[in-house]
């Protein structure tokens, strides 16, 4: 390999240890770059109507350890209405009621009736149990979801969440966003996390 | 001079393998029955982005009957983690080509980018940019309304190429018939 070759082969891997370098969270650590199976999106429509849709979340077990669900519920415009956090354990099952759990204290005091739903599949805090707001949350696989629907007739359908990738814009841009509700809701725009683990 | 040539076929390479990839995630295929006349419940479809390309998307719809004919075509915006709803009777099946309705039949949905103007009227341009998920409920023979979400398929150059010529040619005759509306949301 001649100079010009190795100078171009080194200024390529600095280029990308900076790159990766310069990607860290608030608190210091490393964003994870793992994030393949590690995000759902789902729907949710007609709520108040007077069937209620669920959110069932299950651990799969993938990385056999106990997980945390970061939830986000928009509104059919993409503004944030609530974030939240739970623990689904390995191989249990945790049921969201849509209307009580997910869409019940909205950031800005107004009732969502339809939306999507994002779910990152995150670890555990080192403490053990998550993190109230996914604000600041690690990627890591094994969330499985599916979802009931209202429809305009009342009736009631379902079908699983459906995998995407997780981009870091996407990821970062929910993190934040998830934490200016944090900072400037005083306690609206926070989901609760319904029953089982 | 062997170097140099090398590189330049490792780099056309890797672009000519970015380029391919570029149409995975980005085409779904979906299907309506019993629309209208004879549904009494309607069908609906409903898109998100999954914020993958962390930037607004056109979904491109292409409606077609059971014998793969176009009825009709419209590309939608679909924001950031937005909902779009599309109700089959009205946003998707109510302005056919022929002026005959189709009560049941397919609908392909490309995954492509919104630029500087936005999503044009027909989608007989664009490029494929993944993050569309969707879903349909169904309206069975028994009455019965179910739910899938929409499948995912490759999508070819020359399958997108296709879609965008027989939209197209929708624009060229259609006279304003054959153009599907966008339903509420973004």
């Amino acid at each position: 390999m001649n100079q010009g070759a190795r100078f171009l082969c080194a200024a390529v891997i600095i280029c990308f240890a900076a790159s990766a370098a310069a990607q860290t969270k608030s608190d210091g650590k490393p964003i994870s770059y793992t994030f393949g199976d590690t995000y759902k999106v789902d729907y949710f429509d007609n709520v108040g109507a007077a069937n209620d849709g669920k959110l069932r979340l299950e651990n799969g077990g993938t990385s056999r350890a106990d997980l945390c669900a970061a939830i986000f519920v928009n509104d059919s415009v993409q503004e944030l209405s609530e974030c939240c956090t739970c623990l689904v354990s390995v191989n249990g099952l945790r049921k969201l009621s849509v209307k009580n759990d997910l869409t019940a204290n909205p950031l800005t005091g107004v009732q969502v009736t339809s939306g999507s739903i994002q779910i990152i599949s995150s670890a555990v805090l080192s403490s053990g149990g998550c993190p109230v707001f996914p604000s600041i949350i690690y990627p890591e696989a094994g969330i499985r979801a599916w979802s009931t629907h209202v429809q305009d007739s009342g009736q009631v359908t379902e079908a699983p969440s459906q995998d995407a990738i997780l981009s870091t814009s996407a990821f970062q841009y929910l993190e934040n966003t998830c934490g200016v509700i944090q900072k400037i809701g005083a306690g609206h725009g926070l989901c609760t996390c319904g029953s089982g683990d | 001079m062997r170097r140099a040539v090398l590189s330049i076929l490792l780099v056309g390479l890797f672009v000519s393998l970015s380029g391919a990839q570029s149409t995975v995630d980005t085409f779904k295929v979906e299907y309506f029955d019993n629309a209208q006349p004879f549904g009494t419940v309607d069908g609906t479809v409903r898109i998100t982005n999954s914020g993958t390309s962390g930037e607004w998307l056109c979904a491109q719809i292409f409606v077609f009957d059971p014998y793969q004919e176009i009825q009709e075509c419209c590309s939608c915006p679909v924001s950031w983690f937005g909902l779009r709803k599309l109700s089959v009777n009205t946003d998707l099946t109510s302005d056919p080509l022929t002026g005959v309705q189709q009560t049941s039949g397919s609908i392909e949905i490309v995954s492509t980018n919104y630029d500087y103007y936005g999503c044009r009227q027909l989608p007989i341009t664009g490029v494929v940019t993944p993050g569309i998920r969707a879903w349909a409920t169904h309206l069975q023979d028994s009455g019965t309304l179910t739910e899938s979400a929409a499948q995912d398929v490759s999508l070819s150059a020359q399958q997108l190429l296709s879609l965008h010529r027989q939209c197209y040619a929708i624009e060229l005759t259609g006279s304003g018939k054959g153009l599907c509306t966008c339903g509420t949301g973004d």
